[in-house]
């Protein structure tokens, strides 16, 4: 079973917007683009996700984190050039728990994609578990693997809720993606 | 409260642990009992630039280098070390020799950590381990071979060696300790089924 760190922190905001854009000022429309696209069910979490980053590991880069998009457990980005990324952290907060940063280790982490060619690439469904920790150490979690919502279910929803998606190159092959989904 | 997390976790291993194997640098410091140990441990690929992103302070001297956890008795490197699996690790610089003193007795290489973030997050690497260092009572100095880690960009480690390369170490061991002591050879033995070979590299269908 794999572990992640929990960081309660009012800085891990900060720190996650400070460190990661979204589309490190590409095109939405640029040729090289893929969607990556994946789903946590933060239900038995502190809090609810309202952000996310992936890093890229490959090639090397100064700016490793890419913002993603987060809706409802829903997280994703359709702005990443070929390379390799694995999900970073995600984060939250609620009025009672405050803020916290979930964060992904850097090894063994299932959460990863290598991007050959532009494409939809779908990093599963999973489940949030809480982990047991004694009193000084720091929080964990795991995530289990889920079977839904489907990549399917989940395009869907993307082309739904997003509309900045409406009229781009997006639109086109996420149908495309849905079709062959069939 | 990241920050105080890893600072905390830097000052316990740069304070509260018990001490790394010494490094040596003259065979008047290594007393009845004890051996010089000559060895290498190395990462293929190396570390690029921004895979370890040491930005807490106090933890520089992190930085390219891997913590082999070390004890008489073989058993697996722990999830979560806790501070006293640090006890005789081998504080091994990537690439380059080192150069230690210990008890003349075989010992077990459990495994390695590499802190890959220490910052505003924690992350390690893992290393398998279960790799035995046969000492010998009255052994000097022994060469105990390079420790080849092959990895992926995701730090899966994909084969592990142990590779010889005594003329190397024994020419830099010589310059540094002198024709006085010879280094014997005595490889490391990897355990059996290979430690951690070819783990699954799991990538998003497409």
């Amino acid at each position: 079973m794999k572990r992640f760190w929990i960081v309660p922190a009012l800085i891990a905001l900060w720190l996650l917007a400070a460190c990661s854009s979204g589309g490190h000022g590409r095109s939405v429309d640029d040729p090289s683009n893929s969607l990556v696209f994946g789903f946590i069910d933060m239900a038995d979490a502190p809090t609810k996700i309202n952000g996310a980053s992936i890093m890229q590991v490959a090639p090397p880069t100064d700016k490793p984190y890419w913002g993603m998009d987060v809706r409802n457990g829903l997280l994703y980005t359709y702005y990443l050039p070929p390379g390799s990324y694995q999900l970073a952290s995600i984060s939250g907060s609620s009025f009672w728990r405050g803020d916290h940063r979930y964060n992904f280790p850097r090894q063994g982490n299932d959460q990863a994609v290598r991007i050959g060619k532009p494409g939809i690439y779908f990093l599963g469904s999973y489940r949030y578990k809480g982990v047991k920790t004694g009193f000084f150490e720091g929080g964990k979690f795991d995530i289990e693997r889920v079977n839904t919502p489907t990549e399917a279910e989940l395009l869907r929803r993307i082309l739904e809720e997003d509309s900045t998606l409406k009229g781009t190159a997006w639109e086109a092959k996420i149908r495309q993606r849905l079709s062959q989904l069939k | 409260m990241t920050r105080v997390f890893v600072l905390l976790t830097a000052l316990a291993l740069a304070g509260c642990v018990p001490s790394a194997l010494a490094p040596v640098s003259s065979a008047d410091g290594v007393g009845g009992g004890e051996t010089i140990i000559v060895g290498r441990v190395e990462l293929v690929p190396p570390l690029r630039k921004g895979e370890q992103r040491l930005t807490a302070m106090g933890t520089g001297s992190y930085q390219n280098l891997m913590l082999l956890l070390t004890g008489e008795r073989d058993r697996p490197l722990p999830t979560d070390p806790k501070i006293a699996d640090y006890a005789d690790r081998i504080e091994a610089p990537l690439g380059s020799h080192f150069f230690v003193r210990t008890r003349s007795a075989p010992f077990y290489i459990h495994g390695g950590i590499v802190f890959l973030d220490m910052g505003s997050s924690m992350n390690r690497a893992h290393f398998p381990g279960g790799i035995r260092v046969a000492l010998k009572e009255g052994d000097r100095a022994v060469y105990i071979g390079t420790l080849r880690y092959h990895r992926n960009e995701f730090f899966d480690i994909t084969d592990v060696q142990v590779v010889d390369e005594y003329a190397a170490a024994n020419a830099e061991y010589s310059k540094k300790f002198g024709n006085g002591v010879a280094l014997r050879k005595a490889l490391m033995t990897l355990p059996k089924s290979g430690p951690g070979r070819a783990k699954r590299v799991a990538l998003a269908p497409n």
